[in-house]
């Protein structure tokens, strides 16, 4: 810039209210003597309510309902609540690889793109019992039902002993609040994947998005936008999971825990500080960590350790939180994950997954079952959670984002005549996409870097 | 025997609940219009009858039963009357065909003095006959006929009886001078009497005229029909063709639990009977005809099965009778149910006076009862087990079963469904049970599910084994009932075989006095087979497998050999040389042109048939048919074996070590033979080894595989045709490459086609022993899957070092090195130092609730202890181990586990330097854990050290995770710990995950307790891990960020 301009303008960035109630998927202390049984109980018990509430509602024509399986008979149309469970061969499972080799340690197995198989089998289990579901007459559900969504049943327990099922409902989506009206247009900026430390390094863009956070990119109106932009969150995967598979390749060789010295090479996260730094100085940031990030690997991740992004952690605005995570800003509630809940859902019907639109329509499925991983603990690592499930939604955010997706894509759905905001959040290092959404309409839009090296 | 009538009325109470399960079949209709009666013959027993009503003279008479179902499904109980038994003398010399009315009124004499035949009614002595005919032992030159006696009587019990007199030669004949005489066929049981007489075949068809059965007045079974018919009237068809056809039968598994004191092993006299899970299925059907279960208690309803509570446990178990009575089983099976359930049953009704119990059977009033067998047999080793009375129900434990046919690491269901199914078991301690019984109705439930289960894999492994159709298959080629094979060696077999031929051409079964032969002295040994000694050696060239096909039965079709045409040695002289053939031992046999030998027949007979099996077999698409016909050809080949071994047994039905001898010197010749015959007309080849039936040659170091084999081929061909027919070389493999390391151990990659190898071919090499630990088999499998299939001998070595320096370092997972025995009687009862039973006192003596119980097995491993602390000291309980951090001692794996099998098999590679895979670098790190309690610990005091470099750290700065040297490389120490603590994670996720799933639910803890799953130990120790890293990563969250 030069002195010798005489306007200039001194903008101030818009600050935003930023809101942190109680973050339930904070752990203090650990414990893994319990099993993983509770936390589906706790599920049931918190969902069984609601969704008998819904079924009620739903089917008015005073169809029975029966409290418990085992209180099921033969042959009486009624309707049963319980917790889906998606028996399925192609899950990895830890025994097939015992059963090939038991010599080798427990290998880190590929994930099967889908568990779909014409062998799966549905049951619904709850306290009592459990109760293999039979969908010859219902042409909806098979596909769209996750392990662990608690759900209500319409239908009929057949001579053979399963429940052919006639139609489904679920808890739906919680109640929200219309939030107050805003008078500015604000924005809030969110980003996954960014991917530091890839062989690929994109450091061109990753330095462009810099300039435009902080304001050196573009014209005068570019600046005035940028001044909009409130809060920033990095929704996992700051770094790139490439080291990851570098360390799979290495346990095969070096066969155990202890010989992988190095799973998080000191280059990037030095670089991620030192990004983290450069942003925090300009824009208050939230960062979440993903599947690749140093943090623990089960659901609620944790926040990233201070020591590992030393000098970054030593300012205010930075927020290191856990994933998934949910605040409020401008009283708008956000729910933010970084998207391995998304993933894995997936994997549990023949859909297309590449499609944004499938995703979506995950993401919306999720808020009706009001629960934000019901795959986990099954297929999803979770902490063993006992006497509470904190992934049960009790109200509807009016944002729900989830990072380290294939494409953009956003849908708007109406719940409770309030709009709810979905978005995927693309991932950074193979798009170059960032999304922008207004807080005061919730419209969203999205950016991209694009380096052309012509 | 219970008054019918008590009976009736105790039955009735439960009877209507089981109504839906009874047979159905379509009516039978009877009379003279109706079609004749088919039966498939399921089980043969008799009755003896004071006065056979059915006969005209109202005699005393044994009544044959004959069990069966149509192929309608209805069960049918034939009873057969008018046949008697009978045995052969050989005729007093001079003898006077008009002496016979007088030989047989002193007969009948004799006999009537004797208490227990005095009240027979009608003769005892129906029958005197003059038979012509021969001694099946010993060829007489020139063939004379000898003329026997053949003597028919009132019951089976009185032939042995009667003929024991006149073996002793206690009776008088005069003017016989002649006061003992040999018997002939007076120790063939009478019903394989009366099958071979109708031509009855094991598990056959049986047809019934219409107009020549009769209805009985009264029922005197539970099954749907009962006939009376004369033996002559009935029709058995021989199982070919049209008649291989099978019935629906109905077969019941199931699975009983009691609730045990804590610590010990259920007991009948204390512990109650608390559930019974059935599963029964009919043949032919897809669907089950129930799943029930009877709880004693209320029990939680199950989907797809019927639960039944009854209030005490005299109902139970009087309703299971009544079960049992409605659904009328042919098959009863499960899981140790001939050494568990059943005895328990029974016993536990005889606590509880229960007097209605015990009528398992088919027939009305007849009690069951439970005696103790041993049966012992060379093939099968010697099993004491139970027996019961159980009247037309045939027991067939699926344990037994397999104990019988396969070799396994561990039989226990969980092991067995496993290997053969591909599941893990859900396994629930017995302590466990009593507390699931003593809980609420879903408690119970949980067990009936459990229970329903394991009533059903012993059904699932039946059909996965075929079990059931090999057995059928081979009642029909063995012509004995479906029950023998299992409660019989393979002896009984061969002498069905032998009556059957024999008997037609007049050839007399001499009976053998135990004493002449064999008991009192050892019997005669003869030379075994011949092996050739190995050239030790790691072959990388294809090394090719001459085999003779069935080596023994071909030996004796080849030269005759048979009881019929040996000759005494006494009696060679008398024959003209071209005449007979001598064997290698010096026994002579006649050729088949002077008389052929029965057992080559009989050979001749099986072989072609198992030719005719696995032709049709190629041709057949029903898989059903399939099944039967693969049974069948198995069955034929088994039968054919066990011919040579019923002439060796020494304490068979006739052994004649003149013929095994014989056998085995051929053998042996003709090994060598091949091996002079393939060196002299193939130049520059080696025989490196020889077995029994086979020739191993390396014929080049050059060949390629295809080049081998067509040598091997030729070879083969070549050889074949110097030896008699049907003797054949025959080549049908290659092993490629083939590390023989001394007799009987070996293993190869084995090729019968150039595309693709096999297999991996293992002989006696460390895999399967279970005193072994799995690391030993995992690591012996890895290294022969290097040397073999990779041929990466430096590969091998590599990893043979990896893993002992894993074992030091104590990195390998604590389920491998866990080795599990029996605690087979009470712990006093052992002479020696065992480690599980110094073990269990331990175990006892900490918890006296919890400690194993008799019959358990008690998983343990080897830890370090005081210096010279015997090793059996130093067992312990492996989560013992893991809960309190205690030192494995991995040299004591090292030196005792793994390296002599190790030794053995590097030795052929590497020779003198094996050594060096046990000594060196990698054996240097050695880790050791610091034990939580006992010993140093006691005095030891716990302070915090420095998670970088654990040095301690002062008191004043103890929140601090790491020393202040160590500061400055915080992030990569607690990336370090947090790398550690992402595994274990995914860890616990995965293991626990899939316990839910093995267990088939979701909402409920796991309880399992099968030690024998391979993550049964991973899954806690990862829940300590993951605790012990977490506890460290909490560490470092204590003090906040520094900030500005």
């Amino acid at each position: 810039m030069n002195a010798s301009h005489s306007t200039t303008t001194v903008m101030y960035r818009q600050t935003v209210d930023y809101e942190e109630e109680h973050n339930p998927f904070l752990l203090h202390s650990r414990n893994y003597s319990q099993q993983y049984s509770q936390i589906y109980f706790c599920r049931l018990a918190a969902l069984r309510p609601v969704v008998e509430n819904a079924a009620r509602n739903k089917w008015t024509d005073g169809i029975l309902f029966r409290d418990r399986l085992l209180h099921l008979q033969q042959g009486d149309n009624c309707v049963i609540i319980g917790v889906i469970y998606k028996e399925m061969d192609l899950k990895p499972s830890i025994l097939k690889e015992y059963s090939k080799n038991p010599a080798e340690p427990v290998p880190i197995l590929p994930v099967k793109p889908s568990f779909v198989s014409d062998s799966d089998v549905v049951i619904l289990e709850d306290e009592t019992g459990r109760i293999r579901l039979n969908f010859d007459r219902c042409c909806l559900g098979v596909n769209i039902l996750l392990t662990g969504t608690v759900v209500a049943v319409k239908g009929q327990e057949t001579s053979s002993g399963d429940f052919s099922v006639d139609e489904l409902c679920f808890p739906g989506i919680p109640p929200l609040k219309v939030p107050r009206s805003l008078d500015n247009d604000i924005f809030i900026l969110f980003v996954s994947g960014i991917g530091l430390g890839a062989p690929w390094n994109v450091s061109m863009r990753e330095a462009m998005f810099l300039d435009f956070i902080t304001g050196k990119l573009g014209n005068e109106e570019d600046y005035h936008f940028c001044s909009q932009i409130g809060h920033l969150f990095v929704l996992g995967n700051l770094l790139s999971s490439a080291g990851d598979e570098t360390l799979a390749n290495k346990s095969n060789d070096q066969q155990t825990v202890n010989s992988a010295q190095q799973l998080f090479n000191a280059e990037p996260l030095i670089s991620a500080d030192r990004f983290l730094t450069t942003l925090s100085s300009t824009i208050p940031v939230t960062l979440l960590p993903g599947e690749a990030d140093p943090t623990n690997l089960l659901l609620p991740q944790q926040p990233l350790h201070h020591s590992l992004l030393p000098s970054s952690s030593k300012y205010n605005s930075f927020r290191r939180v856990t994933n998934p995570y949910q605040c409020c800003i401008n009283g708008r509630k956000i729910l933010v994950c970084s998207g391995q809940n998304i993933d894995d859902a997936c994997r549990y019907s023949t859909w297309d997954w590449n499609s944004v639109e499938n995703r979506l329509t995950v993401m919306e499925n999720m808020l009706s079952f009001r629960h934000l991983c019901p795959t986990a603990p099954d297929t999803l690592p979770c902490y063993p959670y006992y006497d509470e499930d904190p992934f049960v939604l009790k109200e509807c955010p009016h944002v729900y984002v989830a990072g380290n997706q294939h494409a953009y894509g956003t849908r708007l759905i109406n719940a409770n005549d309030c709009g709810v905001r979905l978005l995927c959040i693309p991932d950074f290092s193979t798009t170059g996409q960032v999304v922008l959404l207004n807080l005061r309409t919730l419209t969203p839009q999205v950016m991209e870097f694009m380096i052309d090296l012509n | 025997i219970l008054e019918p009538v008590e009976y009736t009325q105790t039955r009735s109470k439960f009877q209507h609940l089981f109504s839906s399960y009874a047979r159905a079949g379509s009516p039978l209709l009877f009379g003279e219009d109706a079609g004749n009666l088919r039966i498939l013959q399921l089980d043969v027993d008799y009755e003896i009858v004071q006065k056979d009503t059915f006969l005209e003279d109202s005699s005393s008479a044994a009544v044959l039963r004959i069990y069966g179902v149509t192929e309608g499904g209805n069960s049918v109980l034939a009873r057969v009357h008018g046949f008697r038994p009978f045995f052969f003398i050989i005729c007093p010399s001079q003898f006077d065909p008009a002496d016979l009315p007088a030989i047989k009124e002193s007969l009948e004499k004799r006999a009537r003095a004797v208490s227990s035949m005095k009240n027979c009614q009608g003769p005892i002595i129906h029958d005197l006959e003059i038979f012509e005919g021969r001694s099946l032992l010993y060829f007489v030159p020139s063939d004379p006929l000898i003329r026997f006696l053949k003597i028919t009587v009132a019951l089976p019990s009185y032939v042995r009886q009667l003929a024991q007199i006149l073996e002793r030669g206690d009776i008088d004949f005069s003017p016989y001078e002649e006061s003992r005489y040999s018997t002939f066929e007076a120790s063939v049981d009478f019903i394989l009497r009366f099958m071979i007489e109708t031509n009855m075949y094991g598990c056959s068809w049986v047809e019934m005229p219409s107009n020549r059965y009769h209805l009985p007045e009264k029922q005197t079974s539970h099954m749907q029909f009962e006939i009376d018919i004369h033996y002559t009237h009935l029709v058995c068809h021989a199982p070919h063709g049209e008649w291989l056809k099978t019935a629906p039968i109905r077969i019941l598994s199931f699975d009983i639990e009691c609730a045990g004191r804590p610590g010990v092993f259920p007991e009948p006299e204390h512990d109650q009977v608390i559930q019974i899970a059935n599963y029964m299925t009919e043949t032919g059907k897809s669907e089950p005809i129930a799943r029930t279960v009877l709880t004693l208690g209320s029990c939680a309803p199950i989907a797809g099965a019927k639960v039944l509570s009854f209030d005490s446990e005299a109902e139970l178990l009087e309703a299971w009778v009544s079960f049992l009575c409605a659904t009328d089983p042919d098959i009863l099976t499960g899981y140790n149910i001939v050494n568990f359930d059943l005895p328990y049953l029974l016993n536990r009704a005889s606590v509880l006076h229960l007097s209605s119990f015990p009528f398992l059977g088919r027939l009305m009033g007849v009690m069951t009862k439970m005696h103790d067998t041993r049966l012992s047999s060379s093939a099968f080793g010697t099993h004491e087990s139970k027996a019961f009375t159980m009247n037309g129900r045939i027991i067939v434990d699926m344990l037994q079963i397999l104990v019988r046919d396969y070799k396994l690491r561990s039989y226990s269901l969980n092991s067995v469904s496993f290997e053969f199914l591909g599941e893990q078991k859900e396994d629930v301690h017995h302590s466990i049970i009593t507390e699931l019984f003593h809980g609420n109705e879903n408690t119970r439930r949980r067990l009936a599910v459990y229970c329903l289960k394991d009533a059903y894999l012993p059904h699932r492994l039946m059909e996965k084994l075929m079990s059931l159709t090999n057995y059928m298959e081979l009642a029909r080629v063995a012509g004995i009932p479906l029950a023998w094979l299992l409660s019989r060696g393979h002896m009984i077999k061969v002498v069905s075989l032998l009556h059957r031929k024999a008997f037609p051409e007049s050839l007399l079964i001499p009976d053998l006095k135990n004493t002449s032969h064999n008991s009192s002295e050892e019997a005669e040994s003869y030379e075994g087979a011949t092996v050739i000694e190995p050239k030790r050696g790691f072959y990388k060239m294809p090394i090719a497998t001459l085999d003779f096909a069935s080596l023994y039965p071909s030996i004796m079709m080849a030269h005759n050999i048979c009881y019929s045409t040996l000759v005494r040695k006494d009696r060679v002289k008398y024959l003209k040389p071209e005449d007979y053939i001598k064997s290698p031992s010096g026994d002579c046999y006649v050729r088949p042109s002077v008389k052929k030998g029965v057992l080559s027949k009989i050979l001749e007979d099986l072989l072609s048939a198992r030719k005719v099996a696995k032709r049709e077999l190629e041709q057949a698409t029903d898989p059903f048919l399939r099944s039967v016909l693969n049974g069948r050809q198995l069955a034929l080949k088994i039968s054919a074996n066990a011919v040579y071994g019923f002439t060796g047994a020494s304490r068979g039905k006739l052994p004649c070590t003149e013929i095994s001898a014989s056998i085995t010197a051929f053998g042996r010749r003709m090994i060598e033979t091949t091996k002079s015959l393939v060196e002299s007309k193939f130049p520059s080849s080696v025989v490196i080894y020889g077995d029994t039936d086979s020739v191993m040659v390396k014929f080049r170091d050059d060949l390629t595989l295809e080049e081998s084999m067509s040598l091997g081929q030729q070879a083969a061909d070549i050889i074949s045709q110097s030896f008699p027919k049907p003797i054949k070389l025959e080549f049908e493999k290659c092993y490629y490459p083939y590390l023989l390391i001394q007799k009987k151990r070996y293993a190869g990659l084995l090729w019968t086609k150039t595309e693709t190898y096999d297999k991996m071919d293992c002989k006696g090499i460390e895999t399967v022993r279970r005193d072994n630990c799995k690391l030993v088999a995992n690591v012996v499998s890895k290294v022969l899957e290097k040397l073999l299939v990779e041929r990466d001998v430096q590969g091998a070595i590599d990893f043979v070092k990896k893993t002992i320096s894993d074992l030091l370092q104590n990195k390998v997972d604590i389920s491998l090195l866990v080795i599990s025995k029996e605690l087979s009687k009470a712990a006093a009862d052992y002479d020696a130092n065992q480690a599980h039973v110094t073990l269990y006192k331990k175990l006892y003596q900490r918890d006296p609730g919890s400690a194993p119980s008799l019959g358990d097995r008690i998983p343990y491993v080897t830890i370090k202890g005081r210096k010279d602390q015997p090793a059996h000291e130093r067992a312990e309980d492996p989560i013992y181990v893991l809960e309190h951090n205690l030192p494995l001692d991995t040299e004591y794996y090292l030196k005792n586990m793994l390296r002599k099998p190790l030794e053995r098999i590097f030795e052929p590679i590497i020779g003198k330097n094996v050594s060096s895979l046990f000594e060196g670098e990698h054996t240097r790190s050695i880790t050791v854990t610091t034990p939580s309690t006992g010993g140093i610990m006691r005095f030891t005091k716990v302070s915090v050290t420095c998670l970088g470099c654990r040095t301690p750290i002062p008191q004043t700065e103890s929140k601090e995770p790491l020393c202040k040297y160590c500061k400055a490389n915080e992030a990569s120490i607690y990336e370090k710990i947090l790398c550690n603590v992402r595994e274990y994670e995914r860890q616990y996720a995965m293991l626990w995950t899939q316990c839910q799933r093995c267990m088939g639910s979701i909402c409920q803890d796991v309880l399992c307790s099968n030690s024998d799953c391979p993550i049964f130990y991973r899954r806690r120790k990862v829940q300590k891990d993951l605790e012990d890293t977490s506890k460290q990563l909490e560490r470092f969250e204590i003090l906040p960020p520094p900030s500005w």
